[in-house]
């Protein structure tokens, strides 16, 4: 373990979320989903993490409409990679808006969690 | 954010028009009764708090304010009495027709008498009429028949038609009381309730009116109607939980006093639980009243379906709440020392004038059931204000 | 300013709950019902998602309503607002749902600082569900809660108690139970005292659970406790908020104080349960019913009339909620929105099943509703109590009890 997660910079945290999951791609095994993580505060910046076919790809843009769009502040991003933020009272709370569909919001942390992303960092 | 704080001009509204009520119209509303008109020196008040012209526009020396204010205050002053409220002169539904149409030439001698200080009084002649006809001869409309009691029938210098010609198409018209387009008052037996109100028959003998006299005809008539009708409804609820809001607070205080078996009848149970239903009713129709006056004001879709809802639940509390009103003060409730007897009366009037709770009630059914068959529900409201459910 | 528009927080706590009682709750609605318990592996599931039912201070901690002391408090409002959904998927699920449940306001409200931390922070989604639990009904004192039986005796260290609690929510799996005891039965409310019983605790246990008419699915336990004893730091408050004098009735006002929080969100379940009722009567109406018949027409004016008093509800329901965020006395909104709802519920789900018929025996969603709907309009108070309540407010400026 090198770096502390706030040593990483968005797109590197991505990459790293990126190889966490296809180094072990059972979880996501019949997901079709482009998520959206729009980032804001003091690092800001727009992600898209495409799961498809058993493969995960990150793209920093927003050309292709996402099935479901996170907008969340750059803490709290971090907060929910290492699972410390429960997705669901940040929904409920406002820490975590959703827009476009809120099962798939919900499916997403599920997944995640079935990673330990701190492992890759 | 979900809120029911009223806004700082409400409030300053609401004050004028609750100290209004209080100190002007609940005094007076017995000699009103008995003269069957508002005297002048009320109206003459009510100008001077700036409470006379909420409805029209500005350029007709209104307030034009938005429905939701409007609700509030109508609710203080029917609270006072609904009676003197129903009776006082001015534009009155007819100033909602007026509102969403100040341009129309045919209201400018209307707008210069307005604007010169005296508000003529208009009657509102709504759709439901079986000894009426209109009928089209190329350019222009005759109307012959009589009417059914209109409120400020007796004391109008004009009259805003709502109807349907012959071959069913919605037509607005506007008369004004001359020699060419004459109508004359019908002396009746009036002795239900709301006697101040100027209820009369308006007699139309082949009237013939010119093109220029029609506000609006076809599709523009009926979304017309179907706007002003939203907003009419809405402020007939206020002053109908106006007179709930009074009820209950009067009979609080009067079983709060009255003594019977040695206690007061507040502490028997069946008194107090019947106090508590009021309650509910008066506040339920209120939210009602004020939820569908803000749909009016934002232009919502489903603004017209909250208008029915709100006026039929109200319908419905101002004869339960009155009714217990006399009910709980006993004898005392149906001999008119007490004000109880009048706001039954009243309340029963009030129901029965414009449109009824079973008919509002198969609008809103209507509405209800077909308005997921897309594209439909827009001819819906249109046939909800101009017409009865067929 | 009068504003009926949902903050965007509020549309996304509704759309999310929403989302979870239509795809998560719904499908085991009637098997829930029928196997009267909601299975475990799906508590084990939503639990893990981090779901759970607490009545207080919803989707909001006070750490942080008092970081942003302009900030508007929305948790009431954001309670009823979920609730109304909850209510729609299914209202004996939603009543079991891990977490404090009806124990969390009066531990919020009256705990010591300690007190909130060890009973609240027991719920986490990385370890079993657990519950919490209210008990303050008893065989001879429902309704009028200063008839309370169950004795406290003040030993070295703590209480001894013993009595009968009955119409206990999720009493059997709770972890702990707010309870409430006298200390003297001759000195009324005064004498009153909240405990947290924890489970396992020597002479507190569970000796039935009753079948019901409906809400099937949650669990309605009977407690007995014989010479139990509880710790001193197990009495709510501790012992100094029933010494002030100004809080003398202490046990009876953290009774009744809580009500002023659980009744709105009570309503808002009776408000969800109408509804639900009320769309599948409509889509049924649409679907079933011949067009232009005096049956559709009935139906159709019937529905109306349900969608009004579902919107009173609602609305008696928010405004309740709104003025407990502003810190403003709400018992009497409370009152009547638990009222309201409560008889509304059961008027409109009988409603739909007169439109529905025989319909209506058979595989229909309503029928449970309508027997689920019921305890509505006695639960948290029943309606007469609740009219009692409004009228005590109304006629309280003319200094009279009633």
């Amino acid at each position: 373990m090198g770096k502390s997660i706030e040593e990483y910079t968005l797109t590197e945290a991505f990459a790293k979320i990126e190889e966490a999951i296809n180094a072990n791609p059972g979880p996501i095994e019949g997901v079709s989903t482009r998520y959206q993580f729009t980032i804001t505060g003091a690092e800001e910046g727009v992600y898209q993490l495409n799961l498809q076919n058993g493969k995960a790809e990150v793209a920093e843009d927003d050309e292709i409409p996402a099935d479901c769009t996170l907008i969340m502040s750059v803490d709290n991003f971090r907060q929910f990679l290492l699972g410390k933020l429960n997705g669901t009272v940040a929904f409920m709370s406002g820490k975590l808006k959703i827009k476009g569909d809120i099962g798939k919001a919900i499916k997403l942390e599920g997944i995640l969690k079935q990673y330990n992303v701190q492992d890759h960092l | 954010m979900v809120s029911f704080k009223p806004s700082d001009e409400e409030a300053a509204f609401i004050h004028v028009a609750k100290n209004f009520a209080r100190e002007f119209i609940r005094p007076a509303a017995r000699e009103t009764e008995k003269n069957r008109q508002v005297s002048e020196n009320i109206v003459k008040k009510l100008k001077e708090a700036g409470m006379n012209n909420l409805e029209l526009p500005e350029s007709f020396g209104g307030l034009e304010l938005p429905v939701l204010s409007q609700v509030q205050i109508l609710e203080e002053l029917a609270y006072g009495d609904l009676d003197i409220v129903q009776g006082l002169p001015g534009a009155g539904e007819a100033g909602s027709f007026i509102r969403k149409r100040e341009e129309h030439p045919a209201f400018d001698s209307y707008k210069k008498a307005c604007q010169t200080g005296g508000i003529p009084t208009i009657a509102f002649c709504h759709p439901n009429q079986p000894k009426l006809t209109i009928s089209r001869h190329h350019d222009s409309y005759i109307i012959d028949g009589e009417t059914v009691p209109l409120r400020m029938g007796k004391f109008a210098d004009f009259v805003l038609l709502l109807g349907k010609e012959q071959n069913g198409e919605d037509v607005i018209i506007w008369l004004e009381n001359g020699s060419d387009t004459s109508f004359k008052a019908l002396d009746g037996d009036y002795r239900l309730g709301l006697l101040s109100a100027g209820f009369a028959c308006l007699s139309f003998q082949s009237v013939t009116v010119s093109k220029k006299s029609v506000i609006a005809c076809g599709s523009e008539a009926g979304q017309l109607a179907s706007l002003a009708m939203s907003r009419i409804r809405i402020m007939e609820a206020a002053k109908e939980v106006g007179v709930i809001s009074g009820a209950l607070d009067y009979t609080v205080e009067y079983t709060a006093s009255r003594k019977a078996f040695g206690s007061e009848i507040a502490k028997f149970q069946g008194v107090s639980f019947n106090v508590a239903q009021m309650a509910i009713h008066v506040k339920g129709a209120r939210h009602l009243a004020l939820y569908a006056a803000k749909q009016i004001d934002e232009g919502t879709s489903e603004a017209v379906f909250h208008s029915i809802q709100a006026l039929k639940n109200v319908h419905r509390a101002i004869r339960f709440v009155t009714d217990s009103a006399v009910q709980l003060l006993g004898g005392h409730g149906y001999v008119q020392d007490h004000p109880v007897e009048k706001w039954m009366r009243d309340g029963q009037a009030q129901v029965a004038w414009l449109e009824q709770e079973h008919d509002l009630n198969a609008y809103a059914g209507d509405w209800l059931v077909n308005k997921a068959e897309g594209g439909k529900a827009d001819d819906l409201l249109r046939t909800v204000s101009t017409t009865n459910p067929s | 300013m009068i504003s009926y528009e949902l903050s965007p927080q509020q549309t996304q706590v509704r759309d999310v709950v929403h989302w979870f009682a239509a795809n998560e709750i719904r499908p085991i609605s009637l098997i829930a019902d029928e196997q009267k318990k909601v299975p475990d592996d799906w508590l084990q599931k939503v639990n893990q998602m981090g779901i759970s039912l607490s009545m207080s201070s919803f989707g909001e901690k006070k750490s942080e309503s008092k970081k942003q002391k302009n900030h508007e408090r929305q948790g009431n409002r954001l309670g009823v607002i979920a609730s109304e959904e909850l209510g729609w998927g299914d209202c004996a699920v939603a009543l079991t749902l891990p977490g404090p449940g009806l124990g969390g306001p009066p531990i919020q409200h009256s705990g010591t600082k300690e007190q909130k931390e060890r009973f609240l922070s027991i719920f986490s989604r990385e370890e079993e569900p657990k519950w919490g639990a209210y008990a303050l009904t008893e065989p001879e004192a429902g309704s009028d809660v200063s008839g309370l039986q169950t004795t406290a005796v003040k030993v070295d260290g703590g209480y001894i108690l013993n009595g009968q609690k009955i119409f206990i929510t999720n009493g059997k799996r709770a972890s702990w139970v707010v309870a409430f005891a006298t200390v003297d039965k001759t000195i009324g409310r005064a004498g009153h005292r909240a405990f947290v019983v924890e489970k396992g605790t020597p002479g507190f246990s569970c000796t039935r659970l009753a079948d019901k008419m409906g809400l099937r699915a949650s669990e309605t336990a009977e407690l007995v406790f014989e010479d139990c004893f509880v710790p001193d730091e197990n009495l709510l408050g501790g012992e100094e908020a029933y010494q002030n004098k100004e809080s003398r009735s202490g046990g009876f006002r953290v009774a009744m104080k809580t009500f002023d929080s659980t009744r709105p969100i009570i309503a808002a379940m009776a408000t969800g349960i109408a509804r639900a009722a009320y769309e599948y009567t409509l889509d049924f109406t649409q679907k079933e019913l011949p067009r232009h018949g005096t049956h559709y027409r009935q139906a159709s004016q019937l529905l109306a009339e349900m969608q009004e008093k579902i919107q009173v509800a609602r609305l008696l329901t928010w405004e309740s909620a709104w003025k407990g965020d502003l810190g403003k006395p709400n018992a009497q909104e409370a009152a009547m929105c638990k009222a309201y709802a409560g008889k509304i519920a059961l008027e409109v789900t009988s409603a739909s099943l007169e439109i529905m018929g025989p319909y209506g025996l058979k595989d229909n969603l309503v029928e449970k509703l309508y027997r689920d709907a019921k305890i509505y309009d006695i639960f948290e108070g029943t309606n007469q109590i609740q009219q009692l309540i409004i009228a005590r407010h109304l006629y309280e400026p003319y200094g009279l009890r009633v």
